[in-house]
């Protein structure tokens, strides 16, 4: 499994007509509307647990799971709070905890 | 395909138009009139005299969706369809002009279901106004062929990156044969240069092609788009005047008129129409009757400006259309009323007629008798559709 880095361009939100792209595309890695602060639970990850079967990294619906060196954690800038990984993982390495206890 | 003049159908002639332009990705799936277009560029790609990826698709809509791709990735693509078949594409009508992907797509105009028919009218490209396409409709086999070359540079023009929806008339237009002069293809590539796209993803820069835009951002969007079709008139008149220059005949822009100098009441339409109405107005002028024709080369982006300078001071304009909006009135005939509304006073009186659904043809006769009726009643003061010769006595 080849490791990608990740790497989020900044999106600056134009103000002016003039800058603002005339068409809804950019360079990848740019993130335009986050979907962050629609969480309203976090993933927690139990290395423990894990066996680096990287379900959690092929489900993830929003590609929030990186690995280093092979081993799965979670981007909360791309993170919307689903819970997929929870459900995907057999070996209860996941649970939600409430983002705003 | 031979240049020179030769003896084409409207397809053959669309066929070859695409052909010249040299696309790079043809994804198509056959219907009903457009089939005989189909055909022909799937013989020339099979003898190899068409070099292309020629993509038969499972459908409409993977059709418009690999033209897309192919354009992502900085190809020329044409498309082809009528009827049912834009009807399946119409959600992806929306995401080529949302994505501003110039591709080019010839419409073979034929009627909706239900009642199951195949012949032509107008109503499966005037359902899709709305979708952000360029339209553009042809009234003979040449301009269908011109149109398509024109075409390709509205859509590419940097100013317009917009998609084109070329219509042409089913049967009476694809299916009749006349005199085509086919250019060479040395012309046809000095008027038509390489695509040059306006964005292009590539392993070197990857896209992240159609990303959302929410509450915050999508009003922008929309603006831009607008900003984008609403130069294409201009790009067109450029296009056609580069046209001229190259092959010594002009189109003539978005509208193409006759005997509007003088007239108490012009007639206007769309499409091979617009070869009745002109002929029809050619035979009472020939009586003294001041009447002319005004047919429609381009509905989107509408022609406002330029209508309410041909039309002003004329005193009853007629609008007759293939098509009807079921539950109101003629589309076309909604827009143009809409279009002439700020001349205030000397705004020319409107009436609707709606005729020649599901290939019915009209006659000569029936074309003069609204002309009559134009000069004898004026515009009407409602928005009534008035039938023409629907095949019924009306009670």
């Amino acid at each position: 499994m080849p490791e990608v880095p990740v790497r989020i361009l900044p999106w600056k939100v134009p103000l002016r007509l003039e800058e603002h792209p005339a068409w809804p595309h950019t360079a990848s890695g740019r993130l335009i509307e986050g979907h962050a602060q629609w969480r309203l639970q976090r993933p927690v990850f139990d290395e423990g647990r894990c066996t680096r079967c990287l379900q959690c990294y092929l489900m993830c619906p929003d590609a929030a799971i990186l690995l280093h060196e092979g081993v799965p954690s979670v981007d909360l800038r791309l993170c919307k709070g689903c819970g997929v990984c929870v459900k995907e993982c057999e070996l209860g390495a996941f649970r939600m905890a409430p983002e705003h206890p | 395909m031979k240049a020179g003049i030769q003896f084409l159908s409207g397809n053959d002639a669309a066929a070859a138009g695409a052909a010249l332009a040299r696309p790079q990705v043809i994804a198509v799936y056959p219907i009903t009139p457009q089939t005989t277009l189909v055909e022909r560029l799937a013989q020339w790609h099979a003898d190899g005299e068409l070099e292309c990826e020629f993509l038969n698709v499972e459908s409409e809509h993977s059709a418009l969706s690999a033209c897309m791709g192919a354009c992502a990735l900085g190809a020329r693509t044409f498309t082809a369809t009528s009827s049912q078949g834009l009807l399946y594409m119409c959600e992806c009508l929306h995401y080529a002009s949302g994505g501003r992907f110039p591709i080019v797509m010839v419409n073979a105009n034929r009627a909706l279901a239900l009642p199951w028919n195949i012949y032509g009218d107008q109503r499966d490209s005037l359902s899709q106004l709305e979708c952000g396409w360029i339209q553009l409709y042809a009234g003979d086999a040449q301009e269908a062929l011109d149109l398509v070359l024109q075409s390709y540079r509205i859509a590419e023009d940097p100013r317009v990156v917009t998609p084109v929806m070329l219509n042409v008339d089913g049967f009476s237009l694809t299916h009749t044969y006349e005199a085509v002069a086919v250019p060479e293809e040395a012309e046809a590539d000095a008027y038509l240069p390489r695509f040059s796209p306006a964005f292009r993803m590539d392993l070197e820069a990857p896209l992240s092609l159609g990303f959302s835009a929410g509450p915050r951002d999508n009003t922008a969007f929309k603006i831009a788009q607008m900003k984008g079709i609403a130069e294409a008139e201009g790009a067109l008149e450029e296009a056609d005047a580069e046209f001229a220059r190259l092959f010594g005949r002009a189109r003539g822009g978005a509208l193409a008129t006759w005997g509007l100098e003088g007239a108490e009441a012009v007639l206007v339409s769309l499409g091979t129409l617009g070869g009745q109405v002109r002929a029809a107005a050619e035979a009472l002028r020939a009586e003294g009757l001041r009447v002319g024709s005004l047919r429609l080369r381009m509905l989107r982006p509408f022609p406002a400006e330029s209508l309410r300078k041909a039309l002003a001071g004329v005193r009853t304009v007629g609008v007759l259309e293939r098509n009807v909006s079921t539950g109101f009135e003629g589309t076309v005939c909604s827009q143009v009323r809409a279009a002439l509304h700020p001349l205030g006073q000397g705004t020319p009186g409107v009436a609707g007629f709606t005729g020649g659904l599901g290939g019915r043809d009209l006659a000569p006769k029936d074309i003069e008798g609204i002309f009559r009726r134009l000069l004898l009643h004026g515009g009407s003061s409602d928005n009534a559709v008035h039938w023409v010769d629907p095949g019924v006595e009306l009670a």
